[in-house]
């Protein structure tokens, strides 16, 4: 009777504990980045045409002063508050957030300076210019590492 | 039907490696291309400060300016290792799942 008790439970407790064990595997997966999204890289790839753009006409311009080039300063402000807020508003994403922190921050430097003493020679034009595309590269390395992951369902 | 775990844990540091060797170049051209793009604008800011086209204090300003760049290029790297360490210990959970799986559906 207790040979029979035992084999039984045996019969059920050993595959309860595989299917369980099976369970527990398929819903532990690793995640140490958010998912990949292509509408943040595009934002990313949009902003960086209008920084490149602002600062290609800057330099075939006569008019440097700082109040002639406003509103695109302050457009594509606008668009890098966004991409630190979007990349804030996503879980394990503190390395983007980061990047787009450190971006702003001297984007605000560069707008500053500028209305400080303006007008701009060609020389701080094309620096400006330069670090702001390198930038916006590491922000896009950063985005695009995500791909290997796996991307947000549309 | 026997769950072989030696060669379960083999098959996993397999998936692993796998996994970091298919990654690893893309990993060495991303920082290749960061000390590039490092050098270009070292080698242009100097040229400017030579040719006095900046000031003193805009050289200055500028090597601060790398400081923060630097640090942009670290956070992008960590982004891209950590992306590769999450391939690669999936990769290695679900050789371990389908282990367990093959091996239940051999006791049920």
């Amino acid at each position: 009777m207790k040979h029979l008790q035992t084999s039984v439970s045996q019969r059920v407790f050993l595959p309860a504990l595989i299917l369980t064990t099976i369970f527990l595997l398929t819903s532990c997966r690793v995640q140490l980045l958010p998912a990949y999204d292509a509408k943040q890289v595009e934002l990313i790839e949009q902003t960086s045409r209008e920084c490149d753009l602002l600062y290609i006409l800057m330099l075939e311009s006569d008019d440097r002063q700082y109040e002639k080039w406003m509103e695109p300063y302050a457009e594509i402000e606008a668009n890098l508050g966004l991409l630190l807020l979007k990349s804030a508003n996503k879980p394990l994403n503190k390395h983007s957030v980061r990047i787009a922190e450190i971006t702003l921050e001297i984007w605000q430097k560069y707008k500053t300076q500028h209305k400080q003493n303006a007008p701009l020679s060609d020389a701080t034009i094309t620096l400006n210019r330069m670090y702001m595309a390198d930038l916006f590269n590491a922000m896009l390395v950063a985005e695009k590492a995500k791909e290997l992951l796996g991307s947000l369902p549309e | 039907m026997k769950f072989d775990t030696e060669q379960v844990f083999k098959d996993m540091l397999a998936a692993i490696s796998g996994a970091l060797k298919q990654d690893a170049p893309n990993a060495r051209k991303t920082i290749d291309e960061f000390l590039k793009r490092r050098k270009r604008r070292l080698e242009t800011v100097i040229n400017f400060r030579l040719q006095n086209q900046i000031s003193e204090a805009e050289f200055s300003s500028r090597l601060q300016d790398e400081k923060l760049m630097l640090e942009a290029e670290m956070e992008a790297m960590k982004a891209v290792s950590k992306a590769m360490a999450q391939k690669a210990a999936n990769a290695a959970i679900e050789v371990l799942e389908k282990a367990v799986r093959l091996a239940v559906g051999g006791l049920l």
